[in-house]
């Protein structure tokens, strides 16, 4: 065998290999661009090759191939199975024919040339290629007028149909069909017409200056609906037309339907015209029809119209009608509301800030002076400051739909590059926490999100092994939850290894080996600095920086982050925010000198201390009603000055489902709290979230709730943490 | 056998320009300067489009119209106007007067061309 | 445009010379219709057509329907490009000529 030609087979069947293990890739990802790119290279090379060795089955065989290809590269030819199908086994009659072209014997024996017919049928049906067209091109280059006539009874999926009658004018005025159907075979393929002069009348009544023409056109090419109609612009006034988008293209339309956000198109028609499926011509008939129906008393809706006219598939109007009611609902909502700058109601809020703190303060001048008729005013006032404050957090009050749907893209791509199947499922859209607590939870989301997609879900092979499906669920939900609002990412991925974690916080010293801990314990431990178990380090989820920032910035947020898990079963990571960081109602308390406010929604009930056995209370826990409550001594926590008070008392507080007790000296009763942030300084100070002025004008500290009840149930108490001492910056009012 | 288009404007520039592109694509071309002189061009020489301007000495875009749809052997010629967008009700006095296409100025050469390949062929 | 016609023995040989044109459509169209009542089968020859429009094409599918309608044999022949381009582009070449007769190759200017 010749060297040269050695080296083609070698390269062939290399290119051959390549092209098969590229459309497997398609399967599974038929966007994938690169894998579409390595086919259609194959295929352009083995053409290019078997040309210079005038192989001439290989490269008219290849030829078709690549064409396809081409399509498919362009976007024009969607990857479906049946067309991977089809691509492998053209595959496979290439390898054969290759075989067979360096064997001397260009296109095969019998078996391999019947393949070769019946596959390049196939492709001429996705290039839209009838036989009898291919029959009328080689006919017309041999023998102009033997063109061969076809009826079209079979309409191609990818072919453009237009319906055009000509008026009887148009000739009188200078313009020839003819013309006309010329310029379009510019624009196309016309690939079938046919002419209709069923409308032109008796000899007798005949005028040759009349046009009695229709023509019934099937055009393919990568064309617009438009342009196909400005073909026959000059002819507007005096023609019917229909122009039928090819049915290949109903997904597209669809989709571009889909995608049209646009808030100004409200009416079917604009969105129909926007997407490229009716043109505003047609959309302006079907207008001024539907008004002819209503000056006579009836009225049908413009979609029906459309389809009875022929001009758009149902299908399409389906579609643009359903996207039309989301935009209207929509606008809806957008029409009921104007735009505020973010500064003017950020001043807005700082002001009722100030007047719920100036109305406590009066309040309580006001039940000094007994005076029953102030008193009663100033309830009525402080009602009404109250209304005021809660319809101006409302103002800042957005849907975290929004942020969900950030998501859909996030999903999309990412699970592409990891190659796995994952469908996105979201609910709780609609409910409402504060935009400034939006803005920063997007961040926090997104770790979780991709460490569900990363670690959390198996690759398909795996699920399937499992008796999974095969494709990936992964679920944002947010609810509410006694003043909170609750964020859930849920995988249904393989759950946390409560063995890995384990071996991994040892390693890291974040445990002892003795230790026993619930498997509630052991999830937790993901939260902790530099703890990190993907065995795999990869680009999406990174290396060692994780759940822990994920928690400080949820922290930070007054929020807390949690996560349960099912071995085999999945994930569910919950994120729990306090509704706004404005203001909250409070439960103001007494410690030593110093006065505590603990978020009321988080307060369950007060009991007395002192009544409780000594034994208990000398461990840090009480019996409440037959039930373990762990509490801890605020004023020991924050080294208050030791006064004797009479009876102590505790704070039941719970915060997810974990109860703890806070001893305080003195019950003061509920106090609306503006939060003040603290400073940089203090913004990591255990045990408190910030802090807020009193009427008086005297500082108050908010306490951590959540902090506290965490450090509390999991080590049985505060001082197990070798606590207790935080030094309290002394702090004055403004 | 190659077809012949009428081209009526008073500015010469765009007639040469004009003249030029469709020389370029294998029509003949004659030249008038306004709607007086065109009438004098159609003397039996057979036309098979007319492109004119609408705003002319002597006689405007219009009145050239009607008169060619007078002319037995010319009435059925089509016309297409040279409009601006400003011109719109003018294009539609043309439009009724019978020429039924258009080309909005200013204009390139190929939107003029493919304006022309739709009312005759090369 | 002249048309040419003889009829001997019922059959019309027919010849069409210039323009088929909306200017001369409708005298075409009178005389061809003429000439069919005048006998059994007619061969009209194109060859000689200097220019096909629409307005012309419509009187030659006027009489093609006619001399269906009346059974009479009607064989389009000898049809230069000029013709042959028309028909192509309306897809109508088998429909008047090739379901009649083979045509005979004839390029314009040889009858």
């Amino acid at each position: 065998m010749d060297e040269s030609v050695q080296i083609f087979e070698t390269e062939a069947h290399e290119l051959l290999d390549d092209m098969e293990q590229s459309l497997l890739e398609l399967e599974n990802n038929p966007d994938d661009l690169d894998h579409i790119n390595s086919v259609f290279r194959a295929a352009h090379t083995i053409k290019g090759s078997s040309g210079l060795f005038g192989y001439e089955c290989v490269v008219t065989f290849t030829h078709l191939v690549e064409s396809l290809l081409d399509r498919v590269r362009a976007g024009e030819q969607e990857i479906v199975p049946e067309l991977l199908t089809l691509l492998l086994s053209c595959c496979d009659v290439m390898a054969q024919l290759v075989d067979a072209a360096i064997a001397d014997q260009d296109g095969g024996d019998d078996e391999v040339q019947q393949k070769t017919l019946t596959l390049s049928q196939q492709l001429n049906t996705y290039l839209g290629i009838t036989p009898a067209d291919t029959d009328q091109t080689t006919v017309t280059t041999a023998e102009p007028g033997m063109k061969k006539f076809e009826p079209t009874d079979i309409v191609l999926g990818d072919n453009w149909h237009i319906s055009i009658h000509f008026g009887h004018d148009v000739l009188r005025n200078g313009m020839d069909p003819l013309s006309f159907i010329r310029y379009l075979g510019t624009l196309g393929d016309i690939v079938n017409l046919v002419t209709l002069w069923d409308e032109m009348p008796a000899v007798d009544d005949m005028d040759t200056e009349s046009c009695y023409l229709g023509f019934e056109i099937e055009i393919t090419g990568n064309v617009d609906k438009q342009a196909i109609e400005d073909v026959f612009q000059f002819v507007m006034d005096d023609c019917r037309l229909y122009i039928l988008p090819p049915l290949s293209n109903l997904s597209l339309y669809e989709n571009l339907i889909e995608q049209l956000v646009n808030d100004g198109s409200l009416l079917l028609g604009d969105i129909l015209v926007q997407s490229g499926a009716a043109t505003q011509r047609e959309i302006d008939e079907a207008l001024q029809h539907q008004e002819g129906q209503q000056a006579i008393g009836q009225s049908e809706p413009l979609g029906k119209i459309l389809r009875q006219e022929g001009v758009v598939h149902p299908e399409v109007i389906e579609v643009a009608a359903k996207k039309q009611q989301q935009v209207r609902e929509k606008q809806n909502l957008a029409g009921k509301s104007i735009r505020v700058s973010a500064d003017k109601l950020e001043q807005l809020i700082d002001l009722v800030g100030e007047l719920v703190i100036s109305s406590a303060n009066t309040k309580l001048l006001g039940n000094r002076t007994r005076d029953t008729a102030l008193i009663e005013s100033l309830e009525n006032m402080s009602r009404l400051v109250e209304d005021i404050r809660d319809t101006g957090l409302g103002l800042r009050m957005v849907p975290i739909g929004e942020t969900f749907n950030r998501f859909r893209r996030v999903v999309r791509d990412l699970s592409q590059t990891m190659h796995k199947d994952i469908e996105l499922e979201l609910s709780g859209g609609d409910k409402e926490l504060d935009k400034t607590v939006v803005e920063k939870i997007g961040d926090p989301l997104m770790h979780l999100v991709r460490n569900s997609i990363d670690h959390g879900i198996e690759p398909a092979e795996q699920r399937l092994q499992q008796g999974k499906p095969g494709k990936g669920k992964l679920r944002l939900n947010a609810y509410h939850d006694s003043g909170t609002i609750v964020i859930e990412v849920e995988d249904d991925g393989g759950g946390l290894s409560r063995e890995k974690i384990l071996a991994k916080a040892e390693q890291q010293g974040l445990i002892n080996p003795s230790q026993t801990l619930t498997d509630q314990e052991v999830y937790r431990l993901i939260f902790e600095p530099g703890f990190s178990t993907a065995e795999q380090v990869t680009d999406v989820s990174g290396r060692g920086v994780g759940m822990d920032v994920v928690r400080r910035n949820i922290e930070s947020l007054r929020g807390q982050v949690d996560v349960e898990s099912w071995p085999g079963k999945g994930s569910r990571f919950s994120i729990r925010l306090p509704l706004t960081l404005a203001i909250i109602d409070g439960f103001l308390v007494k410690v030593g000198d110093s006065s505590y406010v603990i978020p009321l929604d988080m307060v369950e009930e007060c009991v007395e201390l002192s009544g409780m056995a000594g034994g208990e209370q000398a461990n840090d826990y009480i019996n409440l009603r037959g039930e373990v409550l762990p509490f801890i001594r605020l004023g020991e926590l924050f080294q208050e000055t030791q006064n004797q008070v009479k009876r102590e008392n505790i704070v039941v507080t719970q915060f997810a489902g974990q109860k703890a007790g806070l001893v305080v000296d003195e019950l003061l009763g509920e106090y609306q709290t503006v939060i003040k942030p603290l400073s940089r300084i203090f913004a990591h100070l255990d045990g408190v979230s910030g802090a807020t002025i009193l009427g008086s004008g005297e500082v108050a500290m908010i306490i951590n709730v959540p902090e506290l009840v965490q450090q509390v149930a999991m080590n049985g108490g505060w001082r197990a943490r070798g606590g207790g001492g935080l030094e309290m910056p002394s702090m004055q009012a403004h | 056998m190659s077809k012949t288009i009428l081209i009526v404007d008073d500015s010469a520039s765009i007639r040469q320009v004009v003249g030029l592109a469709l020389k370029r694509v294998g029509y003949d071309v004659i030249e008038a300067g306004d709607g007086v002189d065109a009438l004098s061009k159609l003397n039996g020489v057979k036309i098979h489009l007319i492109i004119s301007d609408v705003n002319m000495p002597n006689m405007d875009g219009i009145t050239f119209v009607k008169e060619v749809k007078k002319l037995p052997n010319y009435k059925f010629t089509p016309v297409c106007m040279l409009t601006t967008e400003s011109e719109h009700s003018k294009m539609q006095e043309g439009k009724v007067a019978g020429a039924k296409a258009w080309v909005v100025k200013p204009f390139q050469p190929p939107q003029l061309l493919d304006a022309v390949s739709k009312l005759v062929l090369p | 445009m002249s048309l040419k016609a003889r009829t001997s023995k019922g059959k019309c040989k027919a010849k069409i010379e210039g323009d088929m044109t909306i200017y001369t459509a409708g005298e075409i169209k009178d005389k061809l219709l003429q000439k069919l009542d005048g006998c059994e089968a007619m061969e009209l020859d194109l060859s000689q057509v200097t220019e096909l429009d629409t307005s012309g094409f419509q009187v030659l599918a006027l009489l093609k329907r006619e001399a269906e309608r009346r059974e009479k044999e009607l064989q389009l022949k000898g049809h230069g490009h000029i013709v042959q381009d028309v028909f192509a582009l309306f897809h109508v070449t088998d429909q008047l000529v090739a379901a009649y007769a083979e045509p005979e190759q004839t390029s314009p200017g040889r009858v």
